[in-house]
């Protein structure tokens, strides 16, 4: 507990703030069906994305031995694939490779790079992001590239996402 | 006694002469650059040399060195533990590593990525960071400014995009993929951090 709070709410917090800032200049959506005023930003990254779905971490691969910079850093998150909002009908398991950037929203603290083992535990459930990188799906958000499961903002995605 | 007609004068062999050495780059108000008098000679010297080799390179430099709003911080280094060339957060820079870059390419690969490019990168994504951007919108602008490096060398050929842009080969190298079909791999030492060798592989023939 962080003063009171859970960790993972306080992760909760985090990402959807650091979604906000990094992300304010997108333009909020207006209207009878406006979505909770943290979601116009993960809108805008779903429909830039080629694959959005909620999924639930299976296992995460080898950490990378550096941070990104001129080169970027990846590390493999294995998922189970619950609920597809957009992209090809994948089932079951799915590959995406994160960015690790350090001091990031989806990084874990600290000197050693690798992705937060809070955020990515085993058996969490989080709304990821994904494009398309040749043969590869790509977390290619260091910000919000994945942000934890809250239903409200699932749903707004969906309903933003249909044509 | 006339003047001999220039026909009959030899004609000079002509000496090449060496280019001047560019002048050391002086860092202003918009760096902030800590790290070692050695490391920071070698990095002035490295830029000031890019600058006179490459019009988009200077003017990148000089944005920067004028921007004292928002100061590109470096921190000059070699070897350090989880940076690889560069890191994107703490602006640490690993000059081995961009070090073992060819300042040109050699001529049996000319699309080869240079010091240079790479300078141009890492001086580019580091501005950025300082103007507020998140790392993948910093990378892709950055990747833009070293593809107009390469163009002012000649280069016809362009790095891909993000997330195209790098993939992991075997024995933990990385591969940059160009747009032509050229890749170059970077070997890794067991530690995933220094550079170990550098692969230079040409573009696939077109059959006719």
């Amino acid at each position: 507990m962080i003063g009171g709070m859970s960790v993972w709410a306080a992760l909760v917090l985090s990402i959807y703030g650091a979604c906000m800032q990094r992300l304010d200049a997108t333009p909020k959506q207006t209207g009878a069906e406006e979505p909770s005023p943290r979601t116009p930003d993960l809108v805008a990254i779903a429909k830039a994305s080629d694959l959005v779905f909620v999924g639930t971490v299976v296992q995460r691969g080898a950490p990378p031995s550096f941070w990104s910079g001129r080169i970027p850093a990846y590390q493999a998150v294995t998922y189970r694939l619950d609920d597809l909002l957009k992209g090809p009908a994948l089932r079951g398991k799915v590959v995406v490779e994160h960015l690790v950037v350090g001091g990031s929203a989806t990084a874990e603290p600290g000197d050693t790079p690798a992705l937060s083992a809070t955020m990515f535990a085993a058996g969490s459930r989080l709304l990821v992001f994904a494009t398309r990188a040749d043969e590869r799906w790509v977390g290619w958000n260091d910000v919000c590239g994945a942000v934890p499961y809250d239903a409200k903002v699932v749903a707004s995605v969906r309903a933003a996402l249909r044509p | 006694m006339p003047p001999a007609s220039p026909a009959a004068s030899p004609t000079p062999t002509p000496t090449a002469t060496p280019p001047p050495t560019p002048a050391p780059f002086t860092p202003g108000a918009g760096f902030e650059i800590s790290g070692s008098a050695a490391d920071k000679a070698s990095f002035n010297a490295m830029v000031g040399a890019e600058m006179a080799r490459s019009p988009s390179f200077k003017a990148l430099v000089e944005a920067i060195n004028a921007d004292s709003a928002h100061p590109t911080k470096l921190d000059l280094g070699r070897n350090q533990a989880g940076i690889f060339v560069d890191g994107f957060v703490g602006g640490k820079m690993d000059l081995t590593d961009i070090e073992k870059w060819p300042t040109d390419p050699p001529a049996d690969h000319p699309h080869a990525m240079t010091q240079g490019q790479n300078l141009a990168h890492v001086l580019s994504e580091a501005h950025q960071k300082a103007l507020g951007q998140a790392y993948a919108a910093a990378h892709a602008t950055a990747i833009g400014d070293e593809n107009r490096y390469r163009h002012d060398r000649g280069q016809t050929s362009s790095l891909r995009l993000p997330p195209n842009d790098v993939v992991l080969g075997t024995g933990g190298s990385v591969v940059f993929q160009f747009d032509n079909g050229y890749k170059e791999q970077v070997g890794r030492d067991a530690a995933g951090t220094s550079i170990t060798g550098i692969t230079r592989n040409e573009p696939p023939t077109p059959t006719p």
